[in-house]
């Protein structure tokens, strides 16, 4: 399988139409995706596996659907795949129809669910949803697409104890034995049928009648304790997925915390700026009361300095008038008459408070009270006050809007309760660790009680005379026996792979480890455990190195990539965040083996995981790079396009 | 006689709008604050506004509770107004204070902020020439 286009349709976070091109060739099999956080990596991821497998539960349909669309409407949500394998070109899209839901909040009703697939254009039509299942199957197993499609967080998987997902069922999915298996399965199911019709037979015929009933009711026994079994299996599965999901949030609000504290210090900032800036609104209103002082001053200030003037022209005024009052012709000449005595009179009492004397007294007041200066300090103080906090209120509030970018969606759903996801994640590690344990006890007394009923059987057979009771037998006998020999030659299969698989993991580890002067490779026990070995031919177990060193991912990532070269089945090797965990030197040895990986090299990844030094390192093996951006205004609308 | 302004006198302008908007800004605690700073820049500027005035806002009378405010009414009244009686010097007083209040809101229009220390500044550099101005003024005025 070679992807080469994959168009989505308001499926999570993607709003409207978007379109990935995904062509690559020989010499150009990497295709790099770039995205913050939280912006749409891990949804493009699902949307390739929702094309092909649809949801196991249709009630987990609705939450695909782009939540700003259903809320502006009924519509349509889709994936449409376009990719060539064995030689055909072929088009998946599967798409549903959703009603309108009333807020952003609500997950909308789901209708008509369409399921279309062409190979080399002709459109193919399926009469059950379980024949479109079995051509999809055919072309990729979802169980093996886990082998292909890797979220680079799980990738470590391989390394934990036990391993998960399971070394022996990866080399066995992609082996391309899966009719062998098939037919293992289907052998052992025919065991089952085949036992319980000799028990049917044997209880008719047999002379032993009890012995006949017991066995019967020793076989429910066993199929009781199967079906318990299998319930314990579906339940610790359940228990992990709760695990893994409180392990995500867990490690999302891990992230988080740095810029979400930085966050909260710049918001009290800004709130503690916006105070003073409302204080200082405050004291500049006070001031302005003073403004048509402030204006007067520098007047005032002048005509203080020449008061000499007033009371000079005052004395003067006053003291002409008495002399000119003496005379009968005035010092200019003319004759005082009544008029002019009556003026000259008014003059000559010296008059307290007159308009001139208001002034002055006006002037000293306001010079005195307020001073030259200070109201033109204190209005400059308020200036550069006002300055001081408007520029770090600018400054804070683009500090958020970078800090609300890196945030992205999650600024907003970060509400949850670390602490209480850590007791989920407890509560559901303890049920997992007990199911487990309940479930391996009653493996253990199935065996014994399977043991007992195959002996207590072939005993019972052994007396039983009866042509039918004996032709069952022969029936059981075969078919056991070639359920064993398929199972023998699937062991020896996986085992002669494992070898080699090991040997080539072994070969890609040392080409990317940055320690090869201290380990020696890569092994694969008997158990199908991944081990480390060092030069010291010391063997340790790859999860004794602890789950965040970056040999532990490393090793895995090896594992994976010879694995792709075993592949009986080509298919797009797709990793969601690959490097988060690996230190420079490992990501930058992991990078440049990306394109070593398969024919197709798929990687989606955060910024800070791949730099443009190291995306250099692989450009000429670059068919095409994408970004997935989003306004963080509008977080249900995420946009792709071509380029870093 | 001594100097004395009619208590019923009622400060009053033409741009009333003017007034509440800076009043919704929160810019001054009373009107009579925006009316003195307008006589300042009037009488610096030495205009006058013919636009026709209201009623008015308030009462002279009330001034004398705000010492600063009825300091800077009575010396421009004293020293710059027109007018052959009282009842024209106060008109003319309104009209000064107008005056500035068309100067104040020109600069508030072009930066949409109360630029204090621009108007400050350019007072500053005219005040000089005008004072010399008004104290000519001043001293060839006849006391009462």
């Amino acid at each position: 399988m070679r992807l080469k286009r994959l168009e989505l349709e308001n499926f999570r976070p993607f709003y409207g139409r978007q379109d990935l091109q995904l062509e690559t060739d020989e010499e150009h099999s990497v295709i790099l995706i770039r995205a913050m956080n939280d912006v749409g990596k891990t949804s493009l991821f699902k949307a390739i596996n929702f094309c092909l497998y649809g949801e196991k539960n249709s009630k987990d349909i609705p939450k695909n659907v782009n939540r700003l669309a259903s809320s502006k409407g009924d519509g349509i949500m889709s994936v449409y795949m376009m990719f060539s394998h064995d030689g055909a070109q072929y088009e998946i899209k599967r798409s549903v129809e959703f009603e309108k839901t009333d807020s952003l909040d609500d997950k909308p009703n789901i209708g008509r669910i369409r399921f279309e697939l062409k190979k080399n254009g002709v459109p193919q039509e399926f009469k059950k949803n379980d024949d479109e299942e079995k051509y999809v199957e055919y072309i990729l197993p979802q169980a093996a697409s886990q082998f292909f499609f890797f979220d680079g967080e799980k990738i470590q998987g391989y390394t934990k104890d036990p391993p998960e997902p399971n070394v022996t069922s990866a080399i066995e999915m992609v082996l391309g034995i899966k009719e062998l298996l098939n037919a293992r399965d289907d052998l052992h199911a025919l065991v089952k049928e085949f036992g319980k019709e000799l028990d049917k037979s044997q209880e008719e015929h047999s002379e032993d009648k009890v012995e006949a009933t017991e066995l019967i009711k020793l076989n429910s026994e066993n199929q009781g304790m199967i079906d318990k079994i299998a319930q314990y299996e579906r339940k610790i599965i359940a228990a992990k997925e709760v695990m893994d999901d409180c392990e995500q949030k867990l490690a999302t609000y891990a992230s988080l915390q740095e810029p979400l504290l930085r966050r909260e210090t710049i918001t009290r900032k800004i709130n503690e700026c916006n105070e003073a800036l409302e204080t200082i609104q405050l004291k500049q209103r006070q001031f302005n009361g003073n403004l048509a002082t402030l204006m007067m001053i520098p007047l005032l200030e002048i005509l203080h300095q020449d008061t000499p003037n007033f009371n000079t022209h005052h004395e003067w005024e006053h003291k002409t008038a008495i002399d000119v009052l003496k005379r009968e012709i005035c010092i200019c000449g003319k004759k005082i008459d009544e008029e002019a005595k009556r003026n000259l009179q008014d003059l000559s009492i010296p008059q307290q408070h007159t308009d001139l004397q208001t002034i002055q007294d006006i002037t000293q007041s306001i010079l005195i009270k307020h001073g030259v200066r200070s109201l033109e300090t204190s209005m400059i103080q308020l200036i550069e006050e006002k300055k001081q906090y408007q520029s770090e209120l600018l400054s804070s509030n683009e500090q958020l809007e970078t800090i609300e970018k890196e945030l992205g969606r999650n600024a907003e759903q970060v509400g949850f309760d670390a602490k209480q996801i850590s007791q989920t994640m407890t509560r559901a590690k303890d049920d997992k660790d007990s199911y487990e344990s309940e479930r391996d006890e009653l493996k253990g007394q199935l065996s014994v009680k399977e043991g007992e009923y195959a002996t207590r059987q072939k005993k019972l057979s052994a007396k039983t005379t009866h042509k039918d009771v004996q032709i069952r037998t022969k029936r059981l006998e075969r078919c056991v026996a070639a359920h064993d020999a398929i199972n023998n030659v699937i062991k020896d299969l996986v085992d002669s792979r494992r070898s080699e698989v090991e040997k080539l993991a072994s070969e890609i580890f040392m080409e990317i480890t940055n320690a090869p002067e201290v380990y020696k490779g890569i092994k694969i026990n008997e158990r199908y455990e991944l081990q480390i070995i060092t030069r010291g031919d010391v063997t340790m177990s790859a999860w004794d190195l602890g789950p965040s060193a970056g040999a532990s991912q490393v090793i895995a990532t090896s594992f994976i990539a010879a694995l792709n070269r075993f592949t009986a089945r080509e298919a797009p090797v797709i990793i969601d965040t690959p490097l988060a965990r690996l230190d420079p030197v490992h990501r930058e040895k992991v990078v440049q083996y990306y394109p070593k990986i398969g024919p197709q090299v798929i990687i989606l990844y955060q910024p800070a995981e791949l730099e443009d030094k190291y995306i250099d390192m692989i450009k000429h093996s670059i068919a095409s790079e994408w970004l997935l951006e989003r306004d963080f205004t509008e977080p249900l609308k995420t946009h792709i396009s071509r380029g870093r | 006689m001594p100097f004395r302004i009619n208590t019923e006198n009622r400060l009053a302008t033409a741009y009333p709008q003017f007034y509440d908007e800076l009043d919704k800004k929160k810019l001054f605690t009373i009107s009579t604050e925006l009316f003195t700073f307008g006589l300042t820049v009037g009488a610096l500027y030495n205009v006058r506004s013919d636009k026709k005035r209201g009623e008015g806002f308030t009462r002279y009378s009330t001034v004398e509770n705000y010492p600063d405010l009825k300091n800077v009414i009575d010396f421009i009244y004293l020293t710059l107004t027109n007018g052959s009686d009282e009842k024209d010097k106060w008109h003319d007083l309104c009209s000064i204070a107008d005056g500035g209040i068309e100067i104040i809101k020109k600069y508030y229009e072009a930066q949409g902020i109360l630029d204090i220390p621009r108007i400050y500044d350019e007072a500053k550099k005219k005040w000089p020439e005008r004072a010399k101005e008004i104290m000519q003024k001043i001293l060839q005025e006849k006391p009462n």
